[in-house]
């Protein structure tokens, strides 16, 4: 038993290893891959100073020496000819000289896939215009049709890992024993070998791809590594957990009803929360991209060529969007807390209409109410400035201030989110026990006292998480401040989430927007801690 | 038991003993087209895909929509993982940007100038990136000047014209408006850019030239017509636009082609070409975007799927789109027929083509659009100085920042 235990250290062993010889191998391939694209572009380079008369005899010399290369398995010299002068767009390529002669003199086809990659690789060289001077004298170009190194290893490793793996799980069956410690370690192999049997099935489809093999940081691949050390451990622990023991465990029932729950969040929150991250750190330029460390976070955090007060600011934004949900808390509790003592009434008329009708705005989606208030808050034929006009007031340019703008963005949020806070209340409300306000009314308290001392401590439990909920919605409510003031005046009104929308998707900077957006991470966890331990506090 | 297994062997034998041989198909290629048409314009495209699957019995054409504001997302995700469709439909403004990420297949190699003859050389140009063409045009739009008969007899050609029109009509009747369209758009004062002698790009390299003196000549000129004249609507959308104009509280409004579809049921409109800048006599030409047929890169049957791009964008295609469908084709003879040549509406936006600026397909070209409405706010609507906000546009925009 101690002998197969013993297997732990020296599996690791070889998984280290053999990952590290999976990394060394595919930056390798890429290597070679470069290098036998980077030889051909030289050799272009190189042929196209000569000029026409000079190509044929230094092309057969240069092919001679891509023969020799590792990467390149066969070469043309091409020149590039302008097809008609009047769509200079158009063109082909005509073979000069080739490492198979019946080509020379040919053209290169549409339909061959070995003459596209020429093709190709003119556009890597970035030779594309034809007045380029190049492109007069003739473009040298090489051919790599089939890379030397494989990229199977890695999926071959993780099956073998599975493998081994069953082959424990079989034995340790076969001892027929009550308990056994080697099955947590037969868990964690089987996930181990399906993770890298997974990430490396991914990386050979991505290196299929000669597009893809050309990125220089793939957050893709930096996600499935982050998930490999994230996400290893916990389900390493859910099944070190559900396999110790072979006899009934209450745990093992739980750890079944709760597994496909967590595939579910791997998949649809905690990968693409890593790819996120692993976003964060990178910067894509013209298709490359790039990993910049913690340069979108340190550009992000020192406000780098606007003031701290100015908007585009992460400090105004972060300073308007806590205003901005504290603003909309409250009123949301107040709001929905006063209605819903309201509506708790016993005595009143036609309590169940007004119930409906006050969780209509609830019901409606959000972005057509606030389109709806938008309308309403036109300057020229609002509703809102129209009631102005009645009472003899001026009409308002809503979106034309911060302070004005603000106004109808709080106003529009108001009304969506009181009937969330209503709903609660109502419920807590129903179930506090009648007794204890008779016994309030006995001891003589007025109806604020009884108020503040039966209704709201046992409101509380009920409200403090509706409270958080509603923090962490109004903080990331998108859509008011979108479709309202649309960040009018300047920005102003933006708050954090929409301005990383307009980094991302109006900027196309999806790093620096992934870097924005795990700053809002961090500020929501930071108020979630600080809520938790008030949580605490309100239970003990 | 045993025996009755052999039966049903022998049974079986016997039967595909006396089953013909079956003629075996020939196999059949599958082509996927992703495409964002809808209504009238997705049936005719239909019908165009449908006549040419007829005549290709080893073809299978599958058409697919999408939503147009997803396409772009759902081609980044599967086009570098080697899926995705043969052939899309997309405007040309994202043309660059794809063919710096080797989505799309340069035709530069597979057109040849009887094809590239078949349209105008204002919507092929769009689709050319860095020296290469990535797309055969389908389609073009672009802004033009529609008008309320009952309100206007004659289209204003000039600006000062429009002034002096709809000052009177407002003078008549405050309720009624000159001119509408969104003026903290880009795409909508590019015309007025153009007129007044700017542009987004001084030459080829993408050197910015917005910050111009010409630029803010373009923004004091809309800003009097707001300010001033008071002839545009506060805060007008496309929304309050199309309201004030089927109920003939609007002259004039600066749209596309795609506002001929609310018109739909209206009388008294017209259409004619954006007028030119008195200031400047030059004309006002709008942005031209051009909707294009694109081929993937990774694409497994590239032939097939250019001869389905050609054969799409035939005269006689084009005609059925421009007919069921109301497109504005690129097609150069398809102006020429009866039915086209006699519609106004056609020929008017066929006339704007010859003044019309193609919309940039370089990658960054994205990043203009939210700095620059920045400082059409600033300048038009909040009256800032409006070289100060041109030149804070150009800050972020360098920066890349919103």
């Amino acid at each position: 038993m101690k002998n197969v235990a013993a297997l732990g250290p020296c599996l690791a062993v070889i998984f280290a290893t053999a990952f590290g010889a999976m990394v060394v191998d595919r930056y390798a391939s890429h290597r070679a891959l470069e290098n036998g694209q980077a030889f051909a572009l030289h050799l272009a380079a190189y042929l196209a100073q000569e000029g026409d008369v000079a190509i044929a005899q230094e092309g057969d010399v240069a092919i001679a020496q891509l023969r020799a290369h590792p990467a390149v398995q066969s070469a043309a010299l091409v020149k590039v000819v302008a097809a008609d002068a009047r769509y200079p767009f158009l063109r082909r390529l005509e073979v000069v000289a080739h490492t198979d002669p019946s080509r020379v003199g040919t053209r290169l086809l549409a339909s061959s896939e070995d003459d596209k990659r020429v093709a190709d690789l003119v556009h890597i060289g970035g030779v594309t215009a034809l007045s380029d001077r190049r492109f007069q004298a003739g473009v040298g170009s090489a051919v790599v049709t089939s890379m030397p190194i494989t990229r199977v290893g890695l999926p071959v490793f993780g099956l073998a890992i599975g493998a081994l793996a069953a082959l424990l799980f079989w034995l340790d069956l076969v001892r027929k024993q009550p308990t056994s410690r080697v099955r947590p370690l037969i868990g964690a192999l089987l996930c181990v070998g399906t993770l890298f049997t997974l990430l490396g099935w991914r990386i050979v489809a991505i290196d299929r791809l000669e597009g893809a093999a050309r990125s220089t940081a793939d957050p893709i691949a930096a996600t499935f590594l982050l998930a490999v050390v994230v996400l290893l451990p916990l389900v390493g622990t859910g099944v070190l957990g559900s396999m110790r023991g072979v006899g009934p465990s209450p745990h093992r029932r739980a750890y079944a009803y709760v597994a496909p729950a967590l595939v579910g969040l791997s998949l649809l929150v905690v990968l693409p929360f890593l790819f996120g991250v692993a976003l964060a750190f990178t910067s894509e330029v013209d298709g490359q991209t790039t990993f910049v460390g913690l340069d979108h976070f340190i550009h992000i955090l020192s406000s780098t060529g606007r003031r701290l007060t100015e908007p585009l600011s992460f400090y105004f934004t972060a300073a308007v969007t806590i205003a901005w949900t504290g603003i909309n808390v409250a009123l949301h509790l107040a709001i929905g807390l006063a209605l819903a003592l309201v509506l708790s009434d016993p005595l009143l008329r036609f309590r169940g209409l007004y119930r409906v009708i006050l969780i209509v705005p609830w019901a409606v989606p959000s972005y057509i109410t606030a389109l709806v208030w938008k309308g309403m808050f036109n300057q020229q034929y609002g509703l809102i400035n129209h009631l102005l006009l009645k009472f003899g007031l001026e009409p308002v340019a809503w979106f034309s201030g911060f302070f004005t703008a603000f106004v109808a963005n709080v106003t529009t949020n108001t009304w969506l989110g009181f009937p969330f806070m209503m709903v609660t209340a109502l419920g807590a409300l129903q179930s506090i026990p009648k007794d204890l306000y008779e016994a309030a009314r006995i001891d003589g308290a007025s109806a604020w006292q009884q108020f503040r001392h039966v209704t709201l401590p046992l409101l509380r439990p009920a409200l403090i998480p509706a409270v958080l909920l509603g923090t962490v919605w109004t903080f990331n409510m998108f859509n008011v401040i979108y479709l309202v003031s649309g960040g009018a005046p300047n920005h102003a009104t933006d708050i954090l989430v929409t301005e990383a929308y307009r980094w991302a998707f109006e900027q196309d900077r999806y790093g620096y927007a992934a870097a924005y957006s795990v700053l809002i991470f961090l500020l929501l966890l930071v108020w979630g801690l600080f809520a938790q331990r008030l949580t605490r506090a309100d239970e003990s | 038991m045993r025996g009755r297994r052999i039966a049903w062997a022998l049974g079986v034998c016997a039967c595909s003993a006396a089953t013909p041989p079956a003629v075996p198909d020939p196999p059949r290629t599958e082509l996927t087209v992703w495409h964002s048409y809808r209504g009238d314009e997705r049936l005719a495209f239909l019908a165009t895909v449908s006549a040419y699957d007829a005549t290709r019995p080893d073809l299978d054409v599958v058409l697919v929509a999408v939503p147009h504001d997803a396409l772009p997302d759902k081609l980044g995700v599967a086009i570098p993982r080697g899926n995705g469709p043969d052939v899309f439909v997309f405007a040309h403004d994202r043309v660059g940007d794809w063919a710096q990420r080797s989505y799309l297949e340069p035709l530069g190699f597979l057109t040849d100038a009887a094809l590239a003859e078949r349209f105008y050389d204002e919507t092929l140009s769009p689709l050319v990136y860095r020296g290469d063409l990535y797309g055969l045009p389908l389609a073009f739009k672009c802004l033009a000047l529609y008008y309320d008969r009952t309100l206007v007899t004659e289209p204003a050609r000039t600006t000062d014209a429009l002034i002096a029109q709809t000052t009177a009509l407002r003078a008549r009747d405050p309720a009624v408006w000159g001119l509408g369209y969104e003026v903290d758009s880009l795409y909508f004062h590019q015309p007025f850019l153009d007129g007044f002698g700017g542009a987004l790009y001084s030459d080829e390299r993408d050197t910015l030239a917005f910050d111009s003196n010409e630029a803010a000549a373009s923004l004091d000129f809309v800003r009097g017509l707001l300010v001033d004249h008071k002839v545009i609507p506060n805060e007008a959308t496309s929304a309050l636009v199309s309201s004030l104009f089927l109920k003939h509280s609007l002259a004039y409004v600066v749209s596309g082609p795609w506002f001929r579809a609310e018109l739909a049921g209206h009388e008294g409109w017209g259409v004619a070409p954006l007028p030119i800048v008195s200031a400047t006599g030059r004309p006002s030409r709008p942005f031209l975007g051009v909707e294009g047929l694109m081929l993937n890169r990774y694409s497994k049957h590239k032939t097939a799927a250019f001869e389905l791009m050609t054969a799409l964008t035939t005269d006689d295609a084009a005609f059925v789109r421009s007919q069921t469908g109301g497109q504005l084709v690129a097609n150069r003879q398809v102006y020429l027929r009866s039915e086209v040549r006699d519609d106004p509406f056609a020929q008017v936006f066929r006339a704007q083509l010859g003044h019309s600026v193609a919309l940039s397909n370089r990658p960054h070209m994205r990043r203009m659009w939210t700095p620059l409405k920045d400082a059409l706010s600033r300048a038009i609507v909040h009256g800032e100085d409006p070289a100060a906000a041109l030149r804070l546009a150009r800050t972020r925009v360098e920066e890349g920042a919103p």
